[in-house]
């Protein structure tokens, strides 16, 4: 009893790591596969320190052990927000491979917003094992100053 | 007996509770603990990343003549990029401190045009017309914001109230850490002193628009290798973004950003002219939109 609340506590945590502007957030979304692998999916809103863009970036992978498996993503978006209204969407190219990770990246330039600016990187990611299809869709949202 | 033998593995299985919680809850509070289970993939996306060619450095290194006029070269060149970062700092700085110097209702409205697809159901060109509650400290407590097409149509309203910017047509919510403050420079200058920063050369001139004098601060931003940027119809060399203010009054007339592209031609990122900046009372409509809209 007590080790299945353990392991509860313990999925729900490592499941959801909080991230900020500049760093990855993860989803560990496809647990015990092809042996005890998990599939991992991974966005990053970043701003770099010079000029008026900002980057979303989209992250599928396998790991603990890291095996190499058909994966990536269905539909990948950069979002731009001016505070609840969307004021620009640009989509990243679909990828689906057999590898053991794949990273992407939009660059957006910023558009003009005299509130405050919200970039979002969203996407499906996927994941396939032994016949089966994972798949993991969320967003990830940050200020962009 | 039985019941001690109990209450030693209640004991024991509370205390290996307790040691799992705080080892998730490092995991999560410490880096280094976290990488052990995520590993860092920042170097899988940046890879790719366009960096500013440091024009100013480059501009100095080709100056031909005598180390002693070259000297004086690169000084008299960074005096002047210099100074007009310092000028249009200034001129920012008052043009807001000028306009936040009292509350109430500010109606602040302009025109974006551009050439690239925006990918959202925003019109490509559009009219924002907003109404801002500016409190005694300068930040928006309320807004109404209304986007309309070139026909006068509405497309999209939002309003800002409790700390949440809602927009009462998609229904979409986001929620804000205390009042912010209105940008009038729309975010563009800060991207123009990073630049200048960087060693981009900024620079400043009098001129006209609408036959009246404004004061033209412009940077152009060379990248290191051409990028695709958003929804651009090809990749991008170079940036030119520049800002205008009205020189009677000192506010910003217009902001412009403009990509240039591989094949040498230029593609207009947006360009967003003034309509309206002035103090009034906010319409009747939206004071009940404000009441009643969440």
């Amino acid at each position: 009893m007590l080790s299945i609340l353990l392991i509860t506590i313990a999925a729900i945590t490592v499941t959801t790591v909080f991230a900020s502007l500049g760093s990855w957030g993860y989803h560990a979304f496809a647990m015990n596969i092809s042996g005890t692998s998990d599939g991992i999916s991974g966005k990053m809103v970043n701003d770099p320190v010079v000029g008026a863009y900002w980057a979303a970036n989209i992250l599928t992978y396998v790991d603990n052990p890291p095996i190499s498996l058909s994966l990536g993503w269905n539909w990948f978006s950069g979002t731009e927000k001016c505070g609840a209204t969307a004021i620009q969407n640009v989509q990243g190219d679909p990828y689906y491979a057999y590898t053991q990770q794949r990273a992407a990246t939009i660059f957006l330039t910023a558009q003009p917003c005299g509130t405050t600016r919200y970039g979002l990187s969203s996407g499906k990611h996927i994941v396939t094992a032994g016949g089966t299809n994972y798949y993991d869709t969320w967003t990830q949202t940050e200020v962009i100053p | 007996m039985k019941t001690e033998k109990s209450q030693k593995i209640i004991v024991i299985s509370l205390f290996a509770l307790l040691l799992v919680g705080l080892m998730l809850l490092g995991v999560r509070l410490s880096p280094a603990l976290a990488n052990d289970f995520y590993p860092d993939h920042s170097d899988l996306a940046e890879t790719n990343e366009p960096h500013l060619i440091n024009d100013m450095a480059t501009q100095i290194a080709e100056q031909p003549d005598a180390e002693k006029e070259s000297r004086d070269q690169e000084a008299a060149s960074n005096t002047s990029t210099l100074d007009a970062a310092a000028l249009l700092q200034s001129m920012v700085q008052d043009f807001e401190n000028n306009t936040f110097s009292q509350s109430g209702w500010l109606h602040y409205a302009y025109y974006l045009e551009s050439d690239v697809p925006n990918g959202v159901a925003l019109p490509q060109n559009y009219y924002c017309d907003g109404w801002f509650l500016i409190d005694e400290t300068g930040n928006v407590t309320q807004h109404v914001i209304s986007y309309y097409d070139n026909a006068g149509n509405l497309n999209q309203r939002e309003i800002y109230k409790d700390l949440t910017f809602i927009n009462l047509t998609t229904n979409d919510k986001m929620e804000t850490e205390g009042p912010y403050r209105l940008k009038l420079d729309l975010g563009l200058t800060r991207y123009m002193l990073e630049m200048q920063m960087e060693g981009s050369i900024l620079t400043h001139e009098v001129s006209a628009a609408d036959e009246k004098p404004v004061v033209k601060f412009s940077v152009i931003g060379n990248y290191d290798k051409p990028t695709v940027f958003g929804n651009t119809s090809q990749p991008v060399e170079s940036i030119r973004m520049t800002t205008l203010f009205d020189q009677a009054t000192g506010a910003i007339s217009e902001i412009a950003y403009v990509y240039l592209l591989v094949d040498g031609t230029e593609e207009l990122f947006y360009k967003v002219q003034t309509s309206t900046l002035e103090w009034g009372e906010l319409p009747q409509e939206f004071v009940k939109l404000l009441e009643d809209g969440d």
